[in-house]
């Protein structure tokens, strides 16, 4: 924990009061986000008992699985979203655009890669056979769920991790994965203590999995269901089964609805902060990744079950590539970021004092070269001369720290710069300036050795595709 | 443990709520061990998750009824025509042979102190008999029962099986009910199987040498784990190695006699139970076991929340507490110590990534007040230079407080 964030908590905490950790707002938001909150039952992790979306607090489908472990009836439940969810995509997606979801938490962003992962592989006719729509939707899941890894993805957004990116709470951690308590905290009701909101707002249930108290309830309703649906059919029977599945579906609405105002109010909360400048470009390549998948898919391109060593390699290489990118992103486009940087060491904040734009020094061969000289007074940093920066507020402005000195109004550091002295606008006396770790420089495929050297496992000669998985959990029962 | 110690042990829980060690018992030990108040109830055998049930402090865990029934069911699956899935398993990973002896030492006894005494001793009879190489010895053991001595008295734990080739090794199998998907499943849950099993191996180790044999040799440190694949319950197999596992059981298991010098910081009368002797008595009640134990845990949620929380501030100023906001996961007390660490505004509610950045920093308020300017104690120097140069650029850079 950096002590930027400890000192922000520990003011939260004692003020009762979320503090923004940032300036802006690092996630983009489309006009129309998808909210979507989904249910398992608990110990069945690929099961969904229930699922609500929609695009505003107003606009709120619901599909409720009686008995989730008869696969049937999840079969039916699935292709009720299906039908429903598919045309607001497909509606969301262009060229230029893609759907966006947002769900409360990472876990239910796993819940969706594993309803993904259920349809994914199923086929429309044989034994296990489901309707193309569910297939499609999975499909789309599953991408989601892999596609999740990514860093600074847009597709998906959790919502108590993009909360707890921007507000720092008097909570830990762990009680901010509760998006009732974490966004009671941020935004409590008025004239109400923050700590107090979210002790009042952790029985909200946002999923994917509920209180086992709670479940107590929902088994006997199902098991009254089940009961019903078993008996031998008459009207009296499918009147009782039409009743049981009622008694089901009020059940999960009472769940639903506290949380589906705290997620459209989460929304909102983060929405009310201003966008961060290169936000948008990454949903631009978000968009491009979206289209690409639907493309792979109309080609009818499966995924394996394993990535090969080459893959892994490369693929680990671009998700360093991508988070360095992001972090340095962040750091560039937001003040409270790079004060951040500062205080652990890696940066500089200060005001500029003198500039030397004559400074000149000898090249190794003799040479005379241009190197201006800045000076910053700043705080308390202290870096290792020869360490390089740049110019927060132009990139391409490079500087090496050439000596400091520390005196009784602070430190003085004094900065060569050594690249885009010419082309670009120096800072200038006055300025108050931050100087930050340089980006990262663009990354090359790693050339690899044609055989896997024995380091690695030694690959299998084909890697079989993904397999359906779904079958009957009810049929299993002796 | 002397004579004196489990007397007081017993004395100390009195008639709160009672948890009889377990595997799981040990491990939450293990987890905390540096809470005074989980180790006293370790030692006392107190249910820690009944003991506030009734007031607002109670923790809102347990294991959901899906969950339970899908593991029964799954287990039954496994078990069925004389346990054919599961040997069709051990035929196939481990070659097997297909006329495997099984024994269900379940079936046989009753499931209390005395029905698992006598199926240690004929779990300890079928290794012997694997230890002396006799072809006769069953292949495959339903709940084996391996014990322990821990804190002085016998501790029974119930293995899900234990198979083994006619005079080969000894290996230890856990069932669980969460499915394996594309060879990957939960590592949370995997885990504590996986711990769950190392444990078992240890004892069978033991056990084994305690019957003239080398545990080297005759047990083996992969565990078996049998869980479903895919979507429904069809079960498989896994193998995979504990080594490091046992390892870390072995220390937990030899830890577990420190957690009675916890006795010697508590006052001589101190007990959970905050009831008079009259009340108790008066709330004793005689009948079938079952509704024995349905009468105490109502006699129990009648006492009042206050003097509950009450008797817990007593025992705490005693032994002391260490809340960490991973006990809100799994500890029955976790909301009462949280009450306490935030009105103290100490820095373990928070977690403990921020109580490291604060060492010697007695509160958060004291935080706060450091980096507004407050002059520093001794020790607190190096960390108030930080929180006031944090302050002064948050201001500086306008950030903090705008929500």
């Amino acid at each position: 924990m950096s002590v930027m964030t400890t000192l922000l908590g520990a003011r939260a905490h004692v003020e009762s009061r979320a503090q923004r950790r940032t300036t802006f707002r690092h996630v983009h938001l489309e006009k129309k986000p998808i909210l979507l909150f989904g249910y398992q039952l608990a110990g069945e992790p690929f099961s969904m008992a229930s699922v609500a979306w929609g695009l505003g607090p107003k606009d709120l489908h619901h599909v409720v699985c009686p008995e989730p472990r008869n696969r049937t009836l999840s079969v039916t439940a699935f292709h009720a979203m299906a039908s429903e969810l598919l045309p607001v995509i497909d509606k969301a997606t262009s060229p230029k655009g893609a759907p966006q979801f947002v769900v409360p938490n990472p876990a239910t962003l796993d819940l969706l890669g594993r309803w993904g992962r259920r349809f994914a592989f199923s086929e429309t006719t044989g034994e296990w056979a489901v309707p193309a729509d569910v297939i499609r939707l999975a499909r789309l899941f599953f991408f989601l769920g892999r596609y999740a890894r990514m860093p600074g993805q847009q597709l998906v957004v959790p919502l108590t991790d993009a909360l707890s990116f921007h507000w720092v709470t008097g909570q830990s951690t762990l009680e901010n994965q509760q998006l009732a308590a974490l966004s009671a905290w941020i935004r409590p009701d008025d004239g109400v203590d923050a700590h107090d909101a979210a002790l009042a707002a952790e029985h909200v249930e946002p999923g994917p999995v509920t209180d086992p108290n709670e479940d107590e309830k929902l088994a006997t309703l199902v098991e009254a269901y089940n009961l019903a649906r078993r008996a031998s059919p008459s009207a009296a029977q499918k009147k009782a089964m039409a009743a049981a599945e009622q008694a089901i579906v009020a059940h999960w609405t009472a769940h639903l609805q506290p949380a589906w105002a705290v997620g459209w109010r989460a929304v909102s909360l983060l929405r009310s902060l201003e966008e961060a400048p290169t936000a948008p470009e990454r949903w631009t390549d978000d968009v491009g990744a979206w289209n690409r998948e639907l493309q792979r898919q109309q080609e009818g391109k499966r995924s394996r079950a394993r990535a090969t060593t080459r893959q892994l390699i490369w693929e680990r290489q671009m998700l360093e590539d991508r988070q360095a990118r992001l972090e340095s992103a962040w750091i560039y486009d937001d003040p409270m970021l790079a004060a951040e940087q500062v205080l652990e060491g890696r940066g500089l904040r200060g005001k500029i004092i003198k500039v030397d734009l004559e400074a000149s020094e000898k090249s190794a061969k003799g040479r005379t070269l241009t190197r201006p000289i800045v000076v910053i007074r700043c705080t308390g940093s202290l870096l290792p001369a020869q360490t390089r920066l740049c110019w927060a507020s132009n990139a391409k402005v490079t500087v090496e720290v050439e000596s400091t000195t520390r005196h009784k109004n602070g430190v003085d550091v004094v900065l060569k710069v050594t690249g885009g002295m010419k082309k670009e606008r120096l800072p200038e006396v006055d300025d108050v300036a931050f100087f930050l770790r340089p980006p990262p420089a663009f990354i090359k495929r790693p050339h690899l050795p044609e055989a896997i050297p024995w380091s690695h496992t030694p690959e299998p000669a084909t890697v079989a595709p993904l397999q359906p998985i779904d079958q009957d959990v009810e049929a299993s029962v002796p | 443990m002397k004579k004196s110690q489990a007397e007081r042990a017993e004395s100390v829980r009195g008639d709160a709520p009672r948890k009889r060690r377990s595997v799981r018992t040990l491990a939450a030990f293990g987890q905390n061990p540096g809470c005074g108040l989980a180790t006293l109830a370790f030692t006392a055998e107190v249910d820690l998750d009944s003991y506030l049930q009734g007031t607002p402090m109670s923790a809102p865990f347990g294991q959901s009824p899906f969950a339970i029934t899908r593991g029964l069911t799954f287990e039954a699956n496994v078990k069925a025509n004389d346990y054919a899935p599961l040997r069709a398993l051990l035929e196939e990973h481990l070659d097997f042979p297909k006329a495997a002896k099984t024994k269900n030492l379940r079936e046989l006894h009753e499931k209390n102190s005395a029905g698992m005494a006598t199926r240690a001793d004929e779990t300890r009879s079928i290794v012997e008999a694997h230890v002396k190489k006799k072809a006769s010895a069953p292949n495959l053991i339903d709940g084996g029962v391996l014990s322990a001595e821990i804190l002085g008295q016998r501790w029974y734990f119930e293995a899900d099986a234990i198979a083994a080739r006619t005079s080969e090794q000894l290996r230890v199998g856990e069932m669980k009910s969460f499915p394996v998907v594309d060879g990957r499943t939960e590592p949370d849950k995997l885990g504590s199987a996986l711990d769950q099993a190392a444990t078992y191996i240890l004892l069978l180790e033991e056990m084994v040498a305690a019957c003239g044999g080398d545990p080297t040799t005759l047990v083996s440190r992969e565990a078996m784990i049998i869980t479903p694949r895919n979507m429904a319950l069809s079960p498989m197999l896994s193998l995979q190695s504990v080594r490091s596992r046992i390892e870390r059981s072995r220390r937990l298991l030899a830890s577990a006699p420190r957690a009675l010098d916890v006795l010697d910081t508590l006052s001589a009368t101190r007990t959970f139970d905050p009831r008079t002797k009259a009340e108790r008595e008066q709330a004793a009640t005689s009948g079938s076991p079952s509704a024995q134990a349905k009468a105490d845990a109502a006699a129990w949620q009648a006492v009042p929340a206050k003097r509950r929380l009450a008797q817990l501030d007593i025992l705490r100023e005693d032994v002391g507490n260490a809340y960490a906001p991973g006990c809100l996961s799994s500890c029955g007390l976790a909301r009462y110590c949280r009450a306490h660490a935030q009105a103290t505004s100490s820095p373990c509610v928070m977690g403990s990534a921020v109580e490291r950045t604060l060492p010697g920093v007695s509160s958060l308020k004291r935080a706060v007040s450091l980096a507004d300017g407050a002059k520093a104690k001794a020790g607190e120097q190096a960390v108030a230079q930080m929180l006031t140069f944090a302050n002064d650029l948050i201001a500086d850079v306008g950030g903090g407080d705008r929500t």
